[in-house]
């Protein structure tokens, strides 16, 4: 197992200072860099372009580009992600004030929208009735189509300012978090629901089922005994790609609901140019998809007796 | 000490406007918060301005559209941060809204050396730093040291209004003298903004970083109590405050007991808080919803930005547009009046200078008009004649001009309009759309025709340090012209008689010669619920909550 694991973090190792390097270049082909942008802020100074030429070169922006990677990766290397240009605040400290509000949306609309969708799935896996399958099936579909920010801002409409039932934004306890967990949970149900519904069907299908059907298992038996466990599989697979792009949907939905959280950081970032700041997002970015594809690879063998762990690092 | 109220005699308080205005088509969004909340407020229709006594009391809920990056005035001159610290720091003089007059502040009263380059101020007895220190004269003189020292890279706008600062020397405990290296009279004013505004030497001492993250410690009417920049900054009265400026409207203590600055990014959220009270201010409505906030009882503060209006600044290293004809055929086939009408708000106002009414020393100047058969006649004047798509040719190239503009309030729908106006008298401009992180590129790499600015300060000074040679030189003259010696003139004249000759005369030079083609006056817009009252902008058409209180 702990050679396992190893050979896993080294494996991250790559993926890791690719994004790193990728990102870097992205950031440097960019026509224009922090310092200018903060100097012309909201166009309100006036200084020269001159001045603006000499305060970029005292402050190592006019270096060559390797010198720029490599200082900054040597950085990274000590733990140190730079500072931010705007707050002047470590970039690893603002990311960790972030990052619990955004874990606990993720989770709340982790926990939801899997729910959701293996009970969906199930439910339309198991249906009698074709119309009521078909229904049930156009869900996942529909779900997935209507664009986050929209669900948001109805959801908001309606619960907050007609019913005035629960915030319309904010970070404060558990009833900000509903709308925003429901909003975000929506596109995982949708995913979940999917695959799960056609894996199930397809080990329903399968002959043990009957032989489990002859042996006198009632459906309820059938479904929790036999069919799931089986049928997990391409969901966990499906969720854990889902936890990654929660980040990205992070975004949309800290925005409308006026959280506090990586996502919102990002779009601060983004805006006024924050490199070390977007550096370090997208860096915690590939660091959640690697572990999570771990978590993923070592939760299979507890589902499925036939995967094992030496298989997975072929 | 409790607040008081001035005399009446002051100037008149501004009231909103509320005119009903024909529903327009709304968004999806905007009519489902109509449907849902709209209603139930509309029942004082006058709101917002006079009427009642004051109450102290009460928190009020300000809806910012970013979280702060950084709340230190000195470093940061975002409109959030300037929302933020004017209602904690206090500044040396202020600046009264109507008359643009520097008043009396934390300085009692003023000189200054004929030639501009000294400034001698006596401050106030008694005002202390809501940490109990003193605000003397060292402390004063500690400020704009450590400005300095803190230069440009760190203090972008406070480093320009200390141009040439060679030191404080502190006279007396209540007496300092501010020493240029050249004329600054533009440093006054200066004195007056947020961005000179005047923070404890125990603040001064900490790092940049530091004071971003909040550590500020002045001398305003409200101190920060909790300080959470992605959610929300809570400010509370400072007690025992009695230092506020003649230019306010009462004296002693604000009347709020509690600020809440809320971050709330998603316009249409904003909207939806303000109808169903979470929010008292909203610092940014958009400008399509304000007819109909207006008509359903909310209020709406409007003020032009002072300092150079809307412009399009032509680049004089451009072939085409170095042409003094084709520049002046911009100014004159601009439709003004119907921008105005078309895509902005009722407090938008159609330029009349390059400088805008809220500016002092703005006088209306000649030749900002619409008239499109003399654009015409110029244009062919020049030997432009209509080719076949109706765009004017010469020697088989085509009147193209590339115009970069920048996201500011309704500045997309502007250009599009400007851009079918100018294509009636057969000019073809190009719009383009910077992003606020490709803007600095763009602008030097010098690959436009038209550069659109607004920039907002309350002193005249503004044209120069736009089109100035000595300035930002956004025209990108080559060399010093005519206008330029008369902008470096005005600069450094302290006799206002002669300064309002000298601007008069730059800015309509400017509009002569087309090197500034103006447009429109920019205001900040605000609404507001209908129990909030007695709220105004300070001069620089920003937020001051000193006034306000809450009408339970």
């Amino acid at each position: 197992m702990a050679k396992y694991l190893a050979s896993r973090a080294l494996q991250a190792l790559p993926v890791l200072l690719g994004t790193f390097t990728l990102a870097f270049v992205l950031l440097s082909v960019l026509p224009s860099d922090a310092l200018s942008i903060k100097l012309s802020g909201s166009g309100d100074s006036a200084l020269s372009q001159e001045e603006i030429a000499r305060l970029r070169a005292e402050q190592g922006y006019d270096d060559p580009l390797p010198l720029q990677y490599v200082r900054q990766l040597g950085g990274l290397l000590t733990g140190d992600m730079g500072v931010s240009l705007h707050t002047g605040s470590p970039v690893v400290s603002m990311i960790g004030s972030a990052l619990p509000h955004t874990a606990r949306l993720a989770v709340a609309a982790l926990l939801v929208g899997v729910t959701a969708g293996l009970v969906i799935g199930s439910l339309a896996a198991h249906a009698r009735s074709r119309a009521l399958r078909e229904l049930l099936m156009s869900v996942p579909p529909l779900g997935i189509s209507f664009p986050t920010f929209a669900v948001g801002l109805v959801l908001i409409q309606v619960v907050s300012f007609q019913w005035r039932a629960l915030p319309s934004g904010g970070t404060d306890g558990f009833e900000s978090l509903v709308l925003p967990a429901l909003t975000l949970s929506l596109p995982v149900t949708a995913t979940v629901a999917q695959i799960f519904a056609r894996s199930l069907r397809e080990v329903l299908d399968q002959g043990y089922i009957d032989t489990a059907t002859a042996k006198g298992a009632g459906r309820l038996r059938l479904h929790l005994a036999h069919a799931v466990r089986n049928a997990a599989g391409p969901s966990l697979t499906a969720t854990g790609m889902v936890i990654g792009n929660l980040l990205g949907g992070a975004v949309v939905t800290e925005t409308v609901f006026s959280r506090e959280g990586v996502g919102r950081l990002t779009a601060d970032a983004v805006t006024r140019q924050d490199l070390p700041v977007v550096q370090g997002v997208v860096l915690l970015s590939a660091l959640v998809f690697v572990v999570v594809n771990l978590l993923v690879d070592l939760t299979y063998p507890l589902l499925d007796r036939r995967v094992t762990l030496t298989e997975a690092t072929r | 000490m409790r607040p008081v109220r001035r005399p009446a005699d002051h100037h008149p308080r501004r009231r909103a406007r509320h005119t009903a205005t024909a529903a327009v088509a709304l968004s999806l969004v905007l009519s489902l918060a109509t449907a849902c909340a709209g209603t139930e407020d509309a029942a004082s229709p006058g709101a917002g301005g006079d009427g009642g006594t004051p109450t102290a009391g009460g928190t009020l809920a300000v809806g910012l559209n970013t979280s702060v990056a950084c709340v230190d005035p000195h470093q940061n001159s975002s409109n959030v941060t300037i929302f933020v610290a004017r209602q904690i720091a206090d500044s040396l003089t202020d600046q009264d809204p109507e008359t643009g007059e520097i008043t009396p502040w934390l300085a009692e009263s003023w000189e200054s050396a004929p030639d501009a380059t000294s400034y001698t101020f006596h401050l106030r007895d008694g005002v202390t730093f809501s940490d109990g220190t003193p605000l003397d004269a060292e402390a004063v003189a500690a400020n704009f040291d450590r400005i300095t020292e803190l230069g440009p890279g760190v203090a972008p706008l406070a480093s320009t209004y200390l141009d040439g600062y060679t030191g404080s020397e502190v006279i007396d405990p209540q007496t300092v003298t501010v020493t240029f290296d050249h004329p600054n009279v533009q440093f006054l004013q200066g004195t007056a903004t947020i961005t000179l505004g005047i923070l404890a030497p125990a603040t001064l001492a900490l790092t940049p970083e530091e004071r971003c993250a909040g550590d500020i410690v002045a001398a305003g009417p409200f101190v920060i109590d909790s300080y959470e920049p992605e959610q929300r900054i809570v400010l509370s009265r400072r007690d025992g405050y009695d230092w506020a400026s003649p230019a306010v409207e009462h004296t002693g203590e604000a009347y709020v007991e509690t600020v809440n600055f809320e971050v709330v990014p998603e316009s249409g959220v904003r909207a939806g808080q303000l109808r169903s009270g979470e929010l008292h201010i909203d610092t940014i409505p958009l400008t399509e919803d304000v007819p109909n906030l207006e008509a359903s009882g909310f209020g709406v503060l409007g003020r032009p930005y002072p300092g150079v209006g809307v412009n399009l600044v032509p680049n004089l290293e451009r072939p085409l547009i170095s042409d003094v004809n084709v520049r002046r055929a911009i100014l004159l086939g601009a439709d003004r009046e119907e921008i105005v009408a078309g895509v902005l708000t009722e407090y938008d106002k159609v330029a009349q200078n390059v400088i805008t009414s809220a500016t002092p020393f703005f006088e209306p100047l000649d030749g900002i008009t619409y008239d499109p058969e003399q654009a015409v006649e110029l244009l062919e004047e020049s030997g432009w004649v209509p080719g076949e798509d109706g765009i004017r040719e010469k020697d088989g190239q085509r009147l193209e001009l590339l115009a970069l503009y920048h996201a500011g309030r309704q500045a997309s729908p502007m250009m599009e309009l400007l851009q079918g106006q100018l294509r009636e008298i057969g000019i073809d401009l190009q719009i383009r759309l910077e992003a606020p992180a490709d803007l600095a590129a763009a602008e030097a790499s010098g690959e436009w025709d038209l550069w659109y600015t607004p920039f907002h300060r309350a002193e005249a000074d503004a044209a120069r340090a736009v089109f100035g040679v000595t300035g930002r030189n956004q025209n990108r003259a080559p060399e010093p012209r005519p206008v330029d010696d008369v902008l470096q003139e005005q600069s450094g004249e302290s006799d206002p008689q002669r300064r309002q000759e000298l601007i008069t005369e730059a800015t309509q030079e400017l509009v002569d010669q087309a090197y500034a083609i103006p447009l429109y006056e920019l205001a900040g817009v605000m609404s507001y619920a209908p129990v909030v009252k007695g709220f105004h902008f300070e001069a620089s058409s920003r937020l001051s909550l000193y006034d306000v209180w809450l009408d339970a």
